[in-house]
Parts: C-alpha cells; sequence; structure tokens
C-alpha cells in the first residue's frame, strides 16, 4: 500500500468517526429539542383549560414520559392534545362542574319571607306529629287560607296547631281508628276504613311485592 | 353515584376496552390507544364518568424525583361503575341486535351454526 493510499484509509476513518460523533450529537440535540417542543405544546394546550389546566398538564406530561425514547410519538401525542384542549375546554368544564353549573356564580337560594317560614314551620310540625294518611290536608289549607292580615300572625298560627291537636286527639280514641291500628298489627285488612281500599288476600300474598324477588321468595 | 353520564358511541366503546380488565388500572394514552380516542373526545368522557362515580382516578404513586419522571393518572373502574357500564354495554348490544333482527352472536354455542 502507498503512503498516499495510507492517508486515504486514514482520513476515511477519521471522517467515518467524525461523522458518528457528529450523528450522536446531532440526533442528542434534535430528540432534546422534540421533547422540549412536545412539552412546550402540551403546557399551551393546558392553557386552554383555565381551571383544570395544571392537573392536565401533570397528566399529559406524565404520559409523554411514557412514552420513553419515542420522541416522534411523543410530539404526535402533544400535537393531539393541543388540537383537541380547544374543544376539551368547554367540555371539560362541563364534565367536571356539572351541566347546572357554570362559571357564574351561584345564586344563593331567596330566603323566605318571616311570615312565610313562620306558616312553613307550623305545617312541618304538623307533618311531623301526624301520619300521612291521616293528615287533613284539605282542612289544613282551608285554616290557611282563612289567615287574616290584620289578626296576630302567632295567635292564628297557635289556634291552627291546637284545632289540629285536638282533632288528631278525638280521632286517634275514635274507635274506627282504634280498629284500624289494631287492624295494621295484626294484619287483618277488613279494618281499613276505606272499603274501596282494602286488599282481602292474605297477608304475605298482599305484600309479596315487597319480599325480594321471585327467586328469593320461591326458596 | 353522581348524575348518569351521556351514553354516546364513543363512552361505549371505552367501557366496553376495560370491561375487558375491569380491575386494571389505565392511564389516559393507554385508554386512547385500546379505545381509539383521540385526546380531544378522551378527557371529557373520563372526566365525565368520574364524576358519575362510574371511574376513579389517583396519581401514580411515585417519587418524581426518583423515578425522573412525572407522575401519571390512573383510571379505574369503581365497582359499581363497572356493574353500570356492563348494562350499558350489554343493553347497547342487544339494542343493535335487536336492530339488525337476526341471532346474537353470543347467543350461539361452540360449534352451532346460526340458522
Amino acid at each position: 500500500v502507498s503512503p498516499i493510499g495510507l492517508l486515504v484509509i486514514a482520513a476515511g476513518l477519521l471522517l467515518v468517526v467524525a461523522l458518528s460523533v457528529a450523528k450522536k450529537l446531532v440526533v442528542d440535540e434534535v430528540s432534546g429539542w422534540l421533547t422540549l417542543l412536545s412539552e412546550c405544546l402540551i403546557r399551551r394546550a393546558a392553557e386552554h383549560l383555565p381551571r383544570q389546566g395544571e392537573r392536565y398538564a401533570e397528566e399529559w406530561l406524565g404520559e409523554l414520559a411514557a412514552l420513553g425514547d419515542r420522541r416522534l410519538s411523543g410530539l404526535w401525542h402533544a400535537w393531539s392534545v393541543l388540537q383537541g384542549s380547544r374543544s376539551m375546554g368547554a367540555e371539560l368544564e362541563e364534565a367536571v362542574l356539572g351541566e347546572t353549573e357554570s362559571s357564574e356564580p351561584v345564586k344563593p337560594t331567596p330566603k323566605l319571607a318571616p311570615d312565610l317560614e313562620r306558616i312553613v314551620a307550623l305545617v312541618r310540625g304538623l307533618v311531623e306529629r301526624t301520619k300521612l294518611s291521616e293528615f287533613p290536608m284539605s282542612q289544613l289549607l282551608a285554616e290557611l287560607t282563612s289567615l287574616r292580615e290584620e289578626d296576630d300572625l302567632e295567635e292564628q298560627l297557635q289556634r291552627i296547631d291546637e284545632g289540629f291537636a285536638a282533632h288528631l286527639e278525638v280521632s286517634r280514641a275514635s274507635e274506627p281508628y282504634r280498629r284500624w291500628t289494631d287492624g295494621i298489627r295484626t294484619g287483618d285488612p277488613s279494618t281499613h276504613p276505606a272499603p274501596e281500599l282494602r286488599d282481602e288476600r292474605p297477608r304475605e300474598q298482599r305484600w309479596s311485592g315487597l319480599s325480594g324477588p321471585a327467586w328469593w321468595r320461591r326458596r | 353515584m353522581g348524575p348518569q353520564p351521556r351514553m354516546t358511541v364513543q363512552t361505549l366503546g371505552l367501557l366496553s376496552a376495560m370491561l375487558d380488565a375491569p380491575y386494571d388500572t389505565w392511564y389516559g394514552l393507554e385508554l386512547g390507544r385500546v379505545s381509539k380516542l383521540k385526546s380531544g373526545t378522551l378527557y371529557p368522557i373520563l372526566a365525565r364518568l368520574e364524576r358519575a362515580g362510574w371511574l376513579s382516578s389517583s396519581w401514580e404513586e411515585i417519587d418524581p424525583a426518583t423515578e425522573g419522571r412525572p407522575r401519571r393518572r390512573l383510571y379505574r373502574l369503581t365497582g359499581a361503575g363497572a356493574d353500570s357500564a356492563r348494562l350499558a354495554v350489554d343493553g347497547h348490544l342487544a339494542e343493535l341486535n335487536a336492530s339488525s333482527n337476526r341471532e346474537p352472536r353470543w347467543g350461539l354455542r361452540p360449534g352451532e351454526q346460526p340458522s
């Protein structure tokens, strides 16, 4: 081999080494830039979500990291997140905060007028003391509509309350009421005060709908 | 449980993908891959399902400084969510079968030929 040939071979070897080093440097550089670009795109996408931005930025960056060395896939992922983030903003707000809530402040529940508050308290007290079936709703409405503005409201409400207490006392002491409540305890349907609502079937059949599914009742 | 989530084809696709491994935890990118949903569709659906109580999510329990990477957000079906999802997916498939007026594919036994 001539000296010139040796020189050419040496130069070639040097060139290969230089190229491989340069290639590695370029690849590292490009990879670094691609990662940075992907992260920028994700942060930009998160800016479209005013309330949830920080949380989703962290989530998407975590997913970007899951792609590891696949920088181009990462860039594609970041780009698609950015593309979707514009429409995602409103959708996420709605999904997270609910359809009824919005960025507008929630209006407080209007406060009841003081008089109405007292009437509501009276009705609530009556409902708590009486059973639904014996609650004389029409009578109560008649009493409430007869309230007079010129008289003291407190006194009128007290009168209604006492009237109902007396009514209940008499009603509960009556024979039909006693028979009915005894009938409920013993499961005797014939004691029901309303004949058209009586269910004459035996008790276990009457309540079968509440005893669980059919396969359970067959056991 | 929160309000019923809106049941779209994309939501059903996501749920059915998650029902393949109902006890697994998934992160968003994985879910996007298995359900073939774009991120603009995927994350609102995840948020909606989470709000309805069908999914729960939590941050991955790692120390980002030690691991050298950010935490991932992990999603999983809740017990009630898995039941509701199964009902929703089955109901949708039953509707599809009823509308296509043919025997359901899963109604055939091994080796049985559709009539």
